[in-house]
Parts: structure tokens; C-alpha cells; sequence
């Protein structure tokens, strides 16, 4: 696409979701919803293939009624207080229409099924918009709101949402639909201490965010669309060692970086009594660890039998302007463990 | 003024009712998403002037700006649909099961 049309559409895209961050009244958060969405349309489009046509189709019917949803939902809080600030929630329907529409816009259980799709039909530059930066605004907004009023439908979203996230994820063959799935149960994660601490959710989505972006830089540089691509993948060794260890840091094993986001969450449960919750987050980040290891165990583990011809070489890549991004988000997950102690003090 | 109320949420409902039963087609699928926010204009209109803050009917303006271009952008990736899978019938839009 144009430079400056590229350039334009990605400042607006910011602008977005900057405006949504820092505003008190419903309206600029509408409005920066608004406008990341439909900043993103063209991005997603321009190629006119099919598959990238329905996914931007299906993206803005999803976004544009969630954002009416939120809007129409911050009305009912206008007749009973007279009121539009954000930290004023004084009506529960208000408060259910407003979680229920940022629930759809995360794409957490049980409003999820637009979310493999989307996913499935970007390439992958556009699918770490979508998967990462565009759930910073509606992350924000829940958060928000959890400060003020918990309700237990946040909790009840988060256990459906690993749930989905692990089973769903299990007889997939395309590497964007595992992502996708995996992305939902780590929202899961995420928003599950939202009714406890909801300060801690920022620190646990920051890890979500770095950890989902190295992985789908990775896949992009590679172009692993499909786990029969996996083994015939043609990146440097190092990459594919951190590849797996990135994987690994998401699946959540101990001394890597993503441990954080399943050790803070038991802990917050464990000091405030809920003991019941517990099996539910770990069966069902049990299940996408074996995705996560069978995708590790393809790229990695196995060497096929291929003729001499198809041994490429193997310092080709994609793009030159990922390999950088990729070591500076890798030791996140290799050295995360040690922003533990931040956990600490908010308890 | 809480049937006016009860009213104009009706509304509401009506519009979230025609995006979630719609079958048939992407265009009645955009009509009711025009809907919901012209629903939010009337409820928004109707609260400005009844509490006397006249300063949200030009944010109710404002509101139907942006609903525009988001009608506008609905139509474009319909046609752009329409071109790539040559119909308009929900039901045919299903390349991303696979």
C-alpha cells in the first residue's frame, strides 16, 4: 500500500486507542473505538483476496456492534444518575450491557466464535494488530470497570474462556486458528483476576501482549501458516530454538517468563479462599500445552527424511525488520520470572 | 418518562434482535446495525432536552457523523465482498471454517 496512506492509517489507529485509554466521558471512548476500527479496515483489506475480505467483514460487524452495544449501555446509567463519567456506574443493567459488549470485543467466552475466523483469514502482520494491540482499548475499559463494581460475570467468562481456549485448540491444523485459541485462553488468564486485584491484570496482559508478538513475528518470518509447513520451515536454527521456548513461555512452564501469568492468578485465589476455581484454569491450560508442545515438537524435534535438492538455505527470511523486534521481545521470556517480585507489591 | 424511556430502549432491543436472528442477508445485517445507533440518537435527544444540558445535541450531531462513516465502511467491504465472493447471501460467506 501507499507509504503515506500506510503511515496515515496507523497513526489513526493509535490515536484510536490512545483516546481511549485516557478519557473519563463515554463519548471519546466510543469515538476511539470507533476510529480504531474503522482505521483498521483498510489495513486488513487492501489485498482483496477472499479469505482476507470475510476476516475484515466479520472483524467490523463484531467491533461496530459491540461499540453500539457499549454506547446504548452507557445510557441507561444517563437516565437514573445524570451522569457521563466512566468511574460512575451507579445502574446493573448499565453495567451488564457495558460488560457484556467488551466481553464481545475481547472475543472471551461465550462470545468467541468470530475470533478464530478473523484470525485464520490475515496474514500474519495484521493478525498481531488484531491479537495484540487491539485489545489493549477494551482491556482497559473492563479493567476499569472492575475496579469499580466486581460482578461474577467476569469470573464465569474467564473459566468458560480457558476452557474454550484449550479444547478449542486441539484439533486445529492451521497455526493461526491454534494462536487464536490460545489467545482466547490467555484472555482467560488475564481478566481472572480482574475480580480480586484488577491492578495485577495490567502486569499479566503486558506478558500476554510481548509473548503472543514474538511468536507471530516469528511465524510471520517464516511464514508457518500450516503445522505441515512446520517441518519444512526454513529459519535460522536460533530462531527455532527461541520459537520453542517462546512457546514454551506461553504454555506457562516454570522457569520461563509466561509462569507469571499462572502462578500470580493461583496465588490470588489461594489468599482469598477460592480454592474451587483452580481445576478449571488448569485443565484447561494442561490441554493448550500440548498444542503449544505439538507445535514445538514439529518445528524442533523432528527432522523429516527430504532429498538433498529441498535443503534450503536456511538464512532466508521474510522480512529484515523483524528479526530485531524478535530478540528484543525474546528475553522477556526467557528473564521474566525475575519481574515477580512487582506482584508483590500490590498485595 | 419511564415509558419514554422503557420506549426508546425498546428500540435498542429491536435493533440487537435484527443483527442476531438475520439469516439471509449482509445488507438487513447493516440496516439494523444503522439501528441500533439511530436508537442511540433518539435516546440521547431525548435526555438532553428532558434534563435541559443542551449541549449533547450537538453531540447527538456528532453521533450520526460517525455512524455514517461507519454505514460507509459496512457498504464498501459489502461490495468488496460481493466482487471477491459474488453474492450477498450469509450463508455463502463461509471461507473461514477451514
Amino acid at each position: 500500500m501507499n507509504r503515506l496512506v500506510n503511515a496515515f492509517l496507523l497513526t489513526s489507529l493509535i490515536a484510536g486507542t490512545s483516546l481511549v485509554i485516557f478519557s473519563n466521558h463515554w463519548f471519546p471512548i466510543w469515538l476511539g473505538l470507533e476510529l480504531s476500527t474503522l482505521s483498521i479496515i483498510p489495513l486488513l483489506s487492501y489485498t482483496s483476496q477472499s479469505r482476507s475480505v470475510e476476516a475484515t467483514l466479520k472483524y467490523f460487524l463484531v467491533q461496530a456492534f459491540s461499540a453500539a452495544l457499549l454506547l446504548n449501555g452507557a445510557v441507561p446509567n444517563l437516565w437514573v444518575s445524570n451522569s457521563w463519567d466512566v468511574n460512575s456506574i451507579t445502574s446493573p443493567i448499565s453495567y451488564f450491557i457495558i460488560t457484556a459488549a467488551l466481553i464481545i470485543k475481547l472475543g472471551l467466552a461465550p462470545c468467541h466464535f468470530w475470533f478464530p475466523d478473523v484470525l485464520s483469514g490475515l496474514p500474519f502482520l495484521s493478525t498481531i494488530i488484531i491479537a495484540c494491540w487491539q485489545k489493549i482499548a477494551p482491556m482497559f475499559l473492563l479493567l476499569s470497570l472492575s475496579n469499580l463494581v466486581s460482578s461474577e460475570i467476569i469470573i464465569v467468562c474467564s473459566i468458560l474462556s480457558v476452557l474454550v481456549g484449550g479444547w478449542g485448540g486441539l484439533n486445529q491444523i492451521s497455526v493461526r486458528k491454534i494462536l487464536a485459541y490460545s489467545s482466547i485462553g490467555h484472555l482467560g488468564w488475564v481478566t481472572c483476576v480482574a475480580f480480586f486485584i484488577p491492578e495485577v491484570s495490567y502486569l499479566l496482559f503486558l506478558f500476554y501482549i510481548l509473548n503472543n508478538t514474538a511468536i507471530l513475528l516469528i511465524c510471520h518470518n517464516g511464514s508457518l501458516y500450516y503445522l505441515s509447513s512446520l517441518s519444512k520451515s526454513n529459519v535460522v536454527p536460533i530462531t527455532a530454538i527461541l520459537f520453542s521456548i517462546a512457546l514454551l513461555s506461553l504454555g506457562g512452564l516454570p522457569p520461563l517468563g509466561g509462569f507469571i501469568n499462572k502462578v500470580i492468578p493461583l496465588i490470588v485465589f489461594s489468599l482469598n479462599g477460592n480454592n474451587f476455581i483452580i481445576p478449571f484454569f488448569l485443565i484447561g491450560s494442561l490441554i493448550s500445552l500440548f498444542f503449544y508442545i505439538r507445535i514445538v515438537f514439529n518445528t524442533s524435534l523432528t527432522l523429516f527424511p527430504q532429498h538433498s535438492l529441498n535443503i534450503v538455505s536456511s538464512r532466508t527470511g521474510n522480512s529484515s525488520l523483524s528479526q530485531p523486534i524478535i530478540s528484543t521481545l525474546i528475553p522477556i521470556t526467557i528473564w521474566g520470572l525475575l519481574l515477580l517480585p512487582i506482584f508483590f507489591l500490590f498485595i | 418518562m419511564n415509558i419514554l424511556s422503557a420506549v426508546l430502549f425498546s428500540l435498542f432491543f429491536l435493533g440487537i434482535i435484527g443483527v442476531v436472528i438475520n439469516r439471509l442477508h449482509l445488507l438487513s445485517l447493516l440496516l439494523c446495525l444503522e439501528l441500533l445507533l439511530v436508537s442511540l440518537f433518539l435516546n440521547i435527544s431525548t435526555w438532553s432536552q428532558i434534563h435541559d444540558e443542551l449541549v449533547y445535541l450537538n453531540f447527538s450531531i456528532l453521533l450520526l457523523t460517525f455512524s455514517a462513516c461507519e454505514a460507509s465502511a459496512g457498504l464498501a467491504l459489502m461490495v468488496s465482498l460481493s466482487r471477491s465472493h459474488n453474492t450477498d447471501l450469509l450463508a455463502n460467506i463461509n471461507l473461514l471454517q477451514t
